[in-house]
Parts: C-alpha cells; sequence; structure tokens
C-alpha cells in the first residue's frame, strides 16, 4: 500500500509521471548538490588541463603554456623539447642560487576560449612560477594581459600583430610578428624566384590572416602581382568553388598558411582539378600532422615537387647548437622528449630553449629569483660586454663579476623598444628540413619599405 | 567558365554529407524528445573507429558498416544508460541537455587523449576523376552522393512503408496517443537511438574519408551545421532535415562563388535566422504543426 500511486499524466518525454511518490533524489538539498557535482565536473572537463610539472618546495617552475591537444598540439611538444634541454642543463651547472627549475606543461589547447582559463587556473594554483615560455599564436592578446598582472615574465614566439608595438612590459617576443612573416614571403618570391603572379591563400582565423597584411604590402612595394586572395573558411568539406576562382586568376604561385585538415581537403580537390602549383608554406603549417595531411592528399612526389617553407630562422650550427643538440638527445634517452631529430633543427624548440636560459641567467644577474626584480634583467642579459653560449658560460661569467650578452641558438638577440626581437627567415624543404635558402635580415627589411 | 555546374555539384556533395547526419539527428530529437548535443562527439568517435580498425586505409563500403554499427552502439548505450534515467526522473530539457554536453565533452576528451598531438591521416591512393559538365568530382565524392541519396531512400520507406516507421511517427507526434493505440513507445525510442546513431556514425565516417584527415575536434564545427540543416528544414522532420542540408549546401557554395569565400559559414546562420523569423516551424512543417508550437 506504501507504494501506491496515482499516475496522473505524461511528462514532456511522453513518460508517465506519478504524483506523491518521493525520492531521496528528488530532495532540494540532494538535487542541489548533485547539480554542484555536475557543474564542477563539467568546468574540469571543460578547462585546459595543467599536468603536474613536480613543483616541490625551493624548485622553480616555466610554465609550458601550449596547445598541448587540439589541432595545434605539435607546437606544445616543439617547445616542452626546448623547455626541458635547458632545464636540464641549468638543473646539472647547479641551478639558479639554489633551485632547481622544472618545466610544467599547462595546456592552452590553443584557443582563446580555452587559454584563458587555462591561464587562469595556472595563476590560481601554482606560487612558484618564475617565467612563462609561449608559442600562443591568437591567444596572446587575451593571455599576456593576465600573465602580466601577475607580473610573470612571458617569452613568447607568438606572432600576433598588435604585440608588434607591445606596452606590457612582462610580455618578451624572441621572434618577428606575423605581419613580418608575410613581408618574408614577398621578398623570398622576389628575390629568389621568377614568380611574379602570386595567389594568397590563407584560412580565416587570427594566426593565419595575421600574415596577410605584410604579403599583400610587401607585394605592391617589390611589385609583385596578387592575383587572387583567398580566405578559407576552416575545416569545410569542400572548397572546389575557391579553387575554381584560384584557377581562374591564373597564379604562378601560392602563399599558402591552414590547419592540417583544411589542407587535407584542399590540396586533394586542387590536385583533382589539375590546379597543383609552386606553393610557399609559413611557420603556421609547422607539424608533421600537417605534412601527413598533405601527403596523404596529393601523395610524398607532389609535395616534394610543389612545397616550400618560409620560416624564423635559426643557424642550426655552432657552439651554442651543439650544446643544444646534446641536451636534447639526453632528454630523448632520458624519456622526456620523443622523436628529438624533430626538434633539432626547429625554430619552436630552439627558441625556448634560449629563453629559458635568459630567464635563469636573468635571476643571476639580478641576483633574485623574484619575477617583479629580474624581469628587467631578460634585456640586460642580452647586451653585456661578455659573449657566453650557454647558461654554464653564462653563470660564470656573471659569477667573475662580468655584464653577460647570451648569444644562443639563434643568434644574437636584440630587443627593440616594444621588447621584440626580430631575426633572419629561411626557406626550408618542408618534408626533409632541408635549407634552400636564407632571407637576410636587409632583403626583409627591402620588403617593408625600409 | 561558368562556376554554376561547380556550385551544383560540390553544393551537392556537401548536401549529402550533412544530410545524413541531419536525418539522424532530427529524427532522434523528434522521437525522443532529448536535444543530445553529444552527437557531434559520437559522430567523431566513430571517424577514431573506423580509422582504428581500417588501419588508416579508407573503405567506403567498409566504414559505412563500420560507421554504422559503432554509431549505433555507441548512440543507444548512451541513451539507455545515461539518458533513459534523467529522463524517468523528469529531468528539465534544459538539464536534459547539459547532460549530453557533459558527455559529449568526455568522448572529446577521451578522443584527445587517445590522439595525442597528431592530426590522423588517411592514406590515399591514386583516385579516378570523372569529368562532366565543366566539373571534375572524385570516384569517392561520387560515391558518397550515391550512398547519402540510398540511405535517404532507406529513411524515406522504413517511415513510409513499414509498420515501425508507422509506429516512429505516431510516437514523434503524440506519445500518449500512440501508446493507447498499442505503439510500445520504449521499443520506438530504442529504434530511434539505433537508426539515427547508425546514421550519426556513417555520417562520420565519412566526413572522415572525405576530408583526409581528422582531429577529435572534428565533428565539432560539422554538427553545428547539421543542426542548423535540422532546425532550417524544421526540427524533427527527417525529409525537412533532408531539405535543410540541400539548402546549406547549395547556398554556401554559391556564396562562395558569387559574394566571397569570407561568406561560406555565414550564410549558413543568416538563412537560420531567416527561416525561424518567417516560417520558424521550419521550412518542410505544416501550418497545421502551429499546435505543436503552442502546446
Amino acid at each position: 500500500m506504501g507504494n501506491l500511486v496515482r499516475y496522473v499524466g505524461r511528462d514532456r518525454y511522453g513518460m508517465d509521471r506519478p504524483r506523491g511518490y518521493t525520492k531521496l533524489s528528488r530532495h532540494p538539498a540532494v538535487r542541489m548538490a548533485m547539480s554542484v557535482a555536475c557543474a564542477v565536473t563539467l568546468a574540469a572537463c571543460a578547462s585546459g588541463g595543467t599536468s603536474s610539472g613536480g613543483g616541490s618546495s625551493g624548485t622553480l617552475q616555466i610554465a609550458n603554456f601550449d596547445p598541448f591537444s587540439g589541432p595545434n598540439s605539435a607546437y606544445g611538444y616543439y617547445e616542452q623539447a626546448g623547455c626541458v634541454s635547458a632545464v636540464n642543463l641549468i638543473n646539472a651547472a647547479g641551478g639558479v642560487s639554489g633551485h632547481k627549475l622544472t618545466c610544467t606543461i599547462v595546456d592552452s589547447r590553443g584557443d582563446p576560449a580555452d587559454a584563458v582559463p587555462a591561464a587562469q587556473q595556472m595563476l590560481a594554483t601554482a606560487s612558484n612560477i618564475v617565467g612563462i615560455v609561449d608559442q600562443d599564436s591568437g591567444c596572446l592578446t587575451v593571455t599576456v594581459p593576465l600573465f602580466n598582472a601577475a607580473h610573470i615574465p612571458d617569452l613568447s614566439i607568438g606572432g600576433d600583430i598588435p604585440f608588434d608595438h607591445n606596452h606590457y612590459p612582462y610580455f618578451w617576443r624572441t621572434i618577428p610578428g606575423d605581419d613580418v612573416a608575410g613581408y618574408s614571403f614577398a621578398a623570398y618570391l622576389k628575390n629568389d624566384t621568377k614568380y611574379t603572379k602570386v595567389a594568397s591563400v590563407f584560412t580565416n582565423d587570427q594566426s593565419a590572416q595575421g600574415n596577410v597584411p605584410g604579403l599583400l604590402e610587401g607585394s605592391k612595394i617589390l611589385h609583385l602581382g596578387i592575383v587572387a586572395n583567398e580566405t578559407l573558411a576552416l575545416d569545410q568539406t569542400s572548397y572546389a568553388t575557391e579553387i575554381q576562382r584560384l584557377i581562374a586568376a591564373h597564379p604562378q604561385v601560392m602563399v599558402l598558411e591552414s590547419d592540417p585538415q583544411t589542407a587535407g581537403v584542399f590540396f586533394g580537390q586542387l590536385k583533382q582539378a589539375n590546379g597543383l602549383m609552386p606553393t610557399v608554406l609559413t611557420s603556421g603549417t609547422v607539424g608533421t600532422s600537417f605534412d601527413k595531411a598533405i601527403i596523404a592528399a596529393i601523395g610524398r612526389a607532389d609535395f616534394l615537387k610543389y612545397f616550400v617553407r618560409v620560416v624564423q630562422f635559426a643557424p642550426s650550427a655552432g657552439y651554442a647548437w651543439t650544446v643544444f643538440d646534446k641536451a636534447l638527445l639526453s632528454a630523448a634517452k632520458a624519456g622526456q622528449v620523443k622523436n628529438p631529430a624533430a626538434y633539432a633543427n626547429s625554430i619552436y624548440s630552439e627558441d625556448p630553449y634560449d629563453n629559458v636560459n635568459m630567464i635563469a641567467l636573468a635571476m643571476l644577474a639580478a641576483h633574485s629569483t623574484k619575477p617583479a626584480v629580474f624581469n628587467p634583467y631578460i634585456r640586460k642579459v642580452t647586451e653585456g660586454s661578455t659573449v657566453v653560449h650557454t647558461f654554464a658560460q653564462g653563470k660564470a661569467a656573471l659569477a667573475a663579476g662580468k655584464t653577460i650578452d647570451y648569444v644562443g641558438v639563434e643568434g644574437q638577440i636584440h630587443f627593440d623598444k616594444y621588447q621584440n626581437s626580430a631575426g633572419e627567415w629561411g626557406v626550408f624543404q618542408p618534408l626533409t628540413n632541408k635549407q634552400l635558402q636564407v632571407l637576410p635580415a636587409s632583403l626583409v627589411s627591402a620588403a617593408e619599405g625600409h | 567558365m561558368s562556376l554554376i555546374p561547380g556550385i551544383i555539384a560540390f553544393g551537392l556533395y556537401s548536401a549529402c554529407l550533412l544530410a545524413i547526419g541531419a536525418v539522424g539527428f532530427t529524427l532522434q530529437f523528434g522521437i525522443t524528445n532529448v536535444l543530445n548535443l553529444a552527437y557531434g562527439s559520437i559522430l567523431t568517435g566513430a571517424m577514431f573507429v573506423d580509422y582504428a580498425i581500417g588501419q588508416g586505409i579508407p573503405n567506403i563500403w567498409f566504414g559505412i558498416l563500420l560507421g554504422a554499427v559503432s554509431g549505433a552502439l555507441i548512440s543507444v548505450l548512451f541513451g539507455r544508460f545515461i539518458v533513459m534515467p534523467y529522463v524517468r526522473r523528469g529531468t528539465s530539457l534544459v538539464a536534459m541537455a547539459m547532460v549530453t554536453i557533459g558527455v559529449a565533452l568526455v568522448i572529446q576528451y577521451t578522443l584527445e587523449s587517445i590522439q595525442g598531438p597528431f592530426v590522423y591521416s588517411y592514406q590515399v591512393a591514386h583516385q579516378t576523376t570523372v569529368r562532366f559538365a565543366g566539373v571534375t568530382m572524385s570516384e569517392e565524392q561520387l560515391i558518397i552522393i550515391g550512398a547519402a541519396l540510398v540511405l535517404m531512400a532507406a529513411v524515406h520507406a522504413l517511415l513510409q512503408y513499414t509498420r515501425l516507421g508507422l509506429a516512429m511517427r505516431a510516437t514523434a507526434v503524440h506519445p500518449g496517443l500512440a501508446r493507447s493505440c498499442g505503439v510500445s513507445t520504449e521499443r520506438v525510442r530504442f529504434t530511434a537511438w539505433l537508426v539515427s546513431g547508425a546514421l550519426c556514425g556513417i555520417s562520420g565516417v565519412l566526413l572522415g574519408i572525405s576530408t583526409g584527415s581528422f582531429n577529435s575536434v572534428t565533428g565539432g564545427p560539422f554538427f553545428i551545421t547539421l543542426v542548423v540543416a535540422a532546425i532550417i528544414g524544421g526540427v524533427g522532420k527527417p525529409y525537412g532535415a533532408m531539405i535543410g542540408a540541400l539548402v546549406i549546401g547549395l547556398v554556401s557554395e554559391a556564396a562562395a562563388a558569387v559574394i566571397s569565400p569570407d561568406y561560406k559559414n555565414i550564410v549558413a546562420w543568416v538563412i537560420l535566422i531567416v527561416v525561424l523569423i518567417v516560417r520558424p516551424q521550419g521550412i518542410f512543417a505544416e501550418f497545421a504543426s502551429r499546435r505543436e508550437l503552442i502546446g
């Protein structure tokens, strides 16, 4: 009799609904608790991940704030390879003022909507982060203010154009902005090829579009003709119409940046339409996933035949690079890095390696591990009188009372008044990473009209 | 060279890819009244299953079979063990949608953990192409169009010529009345999850094969577009979803050709807004369904 209920109708799902039947699960307090638990679970699932970095007391953390998941996840692993290589050498040389360093992975997922909660979680939960290295193109405008407010130096290789005139004192950029990349493509086409009719094809995300103004302006200055300027919507199932428009413009060469999936569809349909042409890829296409997507679409032979990649250049030679390479191999043996050969000649590993060294040397030069104190010394360790190529050399020189000029794997770093450092550009064969040409800064400057 | 043949051909191709998923989505919603926002993740999951079992070698026919099985299995389990307990408790529509979002995130992040930093790419051999009316299409694209038309015909046959289809239509219109007429609504709902899951899985596999490369988030943008197609056609109306997919496919390609490729995605949303203003019940819904909007 206690289970007798009266059915009074059906709910929105067409299910019978009893009246006067109360279960514990319907108690308001329990339902509220369950709702809160669900919300917390969803929030935890939705936010970017922060992996344990092993930050014990006394250990200083370098946060590797990069995409480790999502379409741009390759960059996170490139950065981590450079970071751990540097940290291992720093710790082997005695650390910084008795402190060991560690690289902590913070997954930004490469998307502003995910990067912000990831950054906030990182800042809220870790108290001993002394520096951030990132390749956060497309996310800088939302993350840099957070890091700056927390007074943590962020040495970045994100190319967002707004930071060409950076005013955040804790933000340092060790590569040129994306718009400078656009000028470099124009410089390459003008000086190293015979092509005069250029097609600009970029996906509609901020990072890719950052290349377009420089390419258009540089082409105009160098008297190259932009015969097509196509924007590709990301991740479509067909680009046939865009390809028809592109072919109808009769370009001789195409400059392109897209994500792997878009590139796979685009080039597969371009080949289908007999439209394959010489193509210049940008640094935004670095990664085995992109190469695999193109090969899957058009085959290895055509990939080698038609494609080159123009990226920021770091000379993979010299003493600094040799030390870096050895550290990379050691990290691989220790299981910290997989496939070291992929990172040895990549600016995306070489740059964070140098950045971590600069952070460590700045701490030594300032005699402090407090970011607010050593932040100005990041510039000073690249302007001193004694040239050093490794952390160990720098540590010894500073201990001897000298001022240092850290010249690492990337070569000389020179921060302008916006705390940006320009550099050279290189032309590489995508699959083999064989260096084809070096574009000196003077040619890029000419494309900029300087 | 006229762009019109290309617009029609590739608009139809995009529409076919959309239609399979849109019909599955709207069919399930129409019968179960559950807004399944995990549909996109299940679709992506089917891609992973096909890639893993097929070892990266694309085979459309095997992929369709595998997609149907994997999608149906995941969907039925999801409906039976996650959705139904909430439904029995009388969970609100919004809360139910939140549950499905949670499941979607769980699936997505699980796939991400499997995928790691890589994008999966199929090994694509040289394809034969067919040229007609100034348009060149690959054999694979034509097969996808053919498969979609066959599947739509199969859905039509199921709904129009079978007792089960009649029961499904009755349950979608009025579950209580259908039950009073002797329809086993539980069985109908189970079938809805099964069929929609199969279509979801097939849609995912064909999307993965057609794009050649995919990762754990590939299904997301595609899912949003197919939901737009379903809404344009009339929520819960499979034939409406087919029409909605056709509209989206053709108009997007036309916008890219006539205006600019920048407007490809924008156009779909503009159409949605216009349809919701002018005919909120969707293109395909009859005027008689005004009663449904009120009650």
